[in-house]
């Protein structure tokens, strides 16, 4: 199921983590463009409290790739670097190097990154506008084509998988829909400004055994055509729906690849013992993941 | 119903349905003891005391009975300390009326009465009956120790219930007698030695002023609030500073200066432009420009300045109480900023900024520390560069201007007291209407937040 591609990128990290005396170059081999982002080195900080320590990690095009770890990890952050939501916090300073199709985002104006990377929350959050309105938000603050709303409006909430249950009352307010209907309704307004890739934290975060099934069948069909960055608590989640796998502690990228490879045959104690639903007994050795050697 | 069955019942049922009733039944002595205060108190306002103070004490002390009646039949006990309470609030009553002319000898014609001591100290003694009640019908359990509070709490609110009502019941009795549609749509004019009565000049001032000032401090207030909230940093502090003494300074001060600034305007330039803007002007009888003492539109920047802050404040608030998932929920879709504010921000605050120009207008419609100084009884036309007045000003001529004026204008003085809380009290349902309206479009409920 995995592209030849993104199979390479997926290696990479874990290669580099498990025996960095291989070499190779890390730049060299992603300039396939296998990897529509990268973070380098990525360290990020509230005040003194340093919460990223230097992290790599390479997101596939066109996979979803799942960030998992205990709370506190990091990964909330990790995700909310890769479309500067990071600025919005006065006090959070990032260092390193996050590409986007090679492009440096840090030096990139937020608002264009952010209309190229977009995000669903973990807390549904529709504007108290109605259903078509939600949809039609980012197209319209993006200044996007003032013609064929209705055809974005549809094809979006058909991705969302929430079209047949809206499709009545678009003009009703977004708010009388239930939790689920309406992350998945944010999830059509995030999808109808056509971004390449979707941050998702914890999507179905606060929503029923249903509702979480109609989102992941969403994420489902967004595969493919969109680059998915997923952040959940929820391990058996991750392994039905991610393609790629980074498992996350204590502020270090521990362990990343093909999400059954991770699953069948982690190199990490920490990695088998948190996939295995378990407390994480032996904490990996804090050592710092280093930028393989060229 | 026995007492048996009472308490039964009791325990059979859920403690809220119970302190419902409760609640119900000792909110009668309570009642009975507000309409007694405010028989006590009325008289004082409608010079009727000696004919109005021993009911409302009769009032007060039959409310003390009814509580000790209410935790009778409910309890079969006779509460001693209540009855011990009653007694003391009638001794008290007694001593105060037997003892006022020892204790306020020197003024106890009208001004000091014995009611203006004994239905207040009543009213608290009714109130400690009601919620020690309270406490002995519904028990020591917790939620009764929580009921016990309410009479307290009720109190202050009666009171002022009570204070209010005296206040506009004066001035609606006293106002309404002269109230007719020629004083509201005749301009008072001199006529020989005498003055015919009429506001309408002073009605269409009131609007002209109120509508120019929201007019020009709306732009800024809002500008200003906006950039407090969403760009703090060392500036928005400073215009927050600025504002909040603006606020502080008393109006009559800003009055004051404004006076001093037609007058030095006047003495240096008489004709220039800016002097005639500001103080404006009338046309005399032999068609020769006058000058009046302060324009509409120069009042209007006068109080636009003192209602900015006001505006201003409530719109950070408004923009702040914006829940941060949606802020983030539009930045995330590529919005800049300018697109947020004008399709999320600005609407969810619209509540708050609605209030804002609600007390904004409440300040410019009680402008007079500034029109004192500027105003004019109106005789003159109303117009942007005429000079100013409003019903707020026409009260104030009406018991301080000149004898040809007020000889005729004294009765109607809560007459156009009257029109103004009429215009003012209308303005605000319709503001509290449409805030209602813009919750509901804007932030999805009725309840803000």
């Amino acid at each position: 199921m995995t592209s030849q591609l993104s199979a390479a990128g997926g290696d990479l990290t874990g290669a580099a983590q498990a025996s960095p005396e291989l070499g190779g170059s890390f730049v060299e081999t992603t300039a396939a463009a296998a990897n529509i982002m990268e973070t380098e080195a990525l360290r990020i900080s509230y005040g003194k409290r340093e919460v990223l320590k230097g992290v790599w990690v390479p997101i596939a095009r066109g996979k979803v790739t799942a960030i998992v770890g205990p709370s506190g990890c990091g990964k909330t952050t990790l995700l909310r670097s890769l479309n500067r939501l990071t600025d919005l916090n006065s006090s959070c300073k990032v260092q390193g190097r996050i590409t986007l199709d090679g492009d440096e985002c840090i030096s990139m104006d937020p608002v264009l990154l952010r209309r190229r990377v977009g995000m669903v929350f973990q807390k549904p959050n529709p504007f108290p506008m109605s259903i078509r309105d939600n949809v039609l938000y980012g197209v319209q603050a993006q200044g996007m084509s003032k013609s064929g709303h209705d055809e974005i409006v549809e094809s979006s909430l058909r991705k969302a998988v929430i079209w047949d249950e809206v499709k009545d009352r678009l003009n009703h307010s977004a708010l009388e829909l239930s939790g689920g209907q309406q992350q998945r309704i944010c999830i059509a307004r995030t999808l109808a400004v056509n971004p390449k890739v979707v941050l998702m934290d914890e999507p179905a975060g606060s929503l029923d055994p249903r509702s979480t099934l109609l989102l992941e069948e969403s994420i489902m069909e967004m595969r493919g055509e969109y680059t998915v960055v997923i952040v959940t608590h929820d391990v058996p989640e991750a392994r039905r729906i991610s393609d790629f796998l980074a498992f996350m502690y204590e502020g270090r990228l521990v362990e990343f690849g093909e999400t059954e490879q991770l699953f069948s045959a982690p190199r990490e104690a920490a990695t088998r013992d948190y996939l295995a639903g378990g407390l994480v007994t032996t904490a990996p050795a804090a050592k710092e993941q280093e930028e393989p050697a060229a | 119903m026995t007492d048996a069955a009472v308490l039964g019942e009791r325990k059979s049922q859920g403690i809220d349905e119970v302190a419902g009733r409760e609640r119900m039944a000792f909110a009668l002595p309570l009642a009975a003891a507000a309409i007694g205060a405010a028989v006590g108190l009325g008289a004082l306002f409608a010079n009727a005391v000696d004919a109005a103070s021993l009911p409302a004490v009769g009032l007060l002390a039959a409310s003390q009975l009814a509580s000790i009646w209410m935790v009778h039949r409910r309890t079969g006990t006779i509460d001693r300390r209540a009855v011990a309470l009653l007694v003391l609030s009638l001794v008290a009553a007694v001593v105060l009326y037997v003892a006022r002319e020892w204790m306020f000898g020197w003024n106890i014609n009208g001004i000091i009465h014995h009611s203006v001591l004994s239905v207040p100290l009543l009213l608290l003694l009714s109130t400690a009956i009601a919620a020690h009640s309270v406490r002995v019908v519904i028990g020591g359990t917790p939620s009764g120790r929580d009921f016990s509070l309410y009479p307290w709490l009720m109190l202050p609110i009666l009171l002022a219930l009570i204070a209010y009502g005296m206040l506009i019941g004066h001035i609606v009795a006293s106002g309404i007698g002269g109230l007719n549609v020629t004083l509201l749509t005749t301009v008072g004019a001199s006529a020989g030695n005498g003055y015919t009565p009429g506001f309408l000049n002073n009605i269409l001032g009131t609007f002209l002023l109120m509508s120019m000032t929201l007019l020009i401090a709306f732009l800024p207030g809002v500008g200003a609030g906006v950039f407090m909230a969403e760009y703090p940093g060392r500036l928005a502090a400073l215009i927050d500073f600025c504002t909040q003494m603006l606020r502080a300074v008393s109006m009559f001060v800003i009055g004051a200066a404004a006076f001093g600034l037609v007058n030095l305007l006047n003495s240096a330039k008489p004709d220039d432009l800016l002097s005639q803007l500001v103080r404006g002007s009338y046309a005399g009888p032999a068609g020769q420009v006058l000058p009046e003492r302060g324009s509409f539109l120069f009042a209007a920047v006068i109080l636009g300045l003192l209602v900015m802050p006001v505006i201003a404040k409530l719109t950070e608030e408004g923009l702040r109480s914006v829940p941060r998932e949606i802020r983030e929920g539009s930045i995330a879709l590529g919005a800049t900023e300018g697109h947020g504010l004008r399709r999320i921000l600005l609407p969810w605050a619209a509540p708050n900024i609605l209030t804002g120009l609600v007390l904004a207008a409440a300040e410019a419609n009680g402008s007079l520390a500034v029109l004192v100084f500027l105003g004019v009884i109106g005789d003159n036309g109303v117009g942007p560069l005429s000079g100013v007045t409003s019903l707020d000003y026409s009260i104030f001529e009406i018991s301080w201007g000149p004898m040809q004026y007020t000889r005729v204008m004294d009765q109607y003085r809560l007459t156009a007291a009257l029109v103004l809380l009429l215009l003012t009290m209308g303005l605000t349902v319709i503001a509290m209407l449409l805030q209602r309206r813009f919750a509901k479009r804007y932030r999805g409920s009725l309840t803000s937040n």
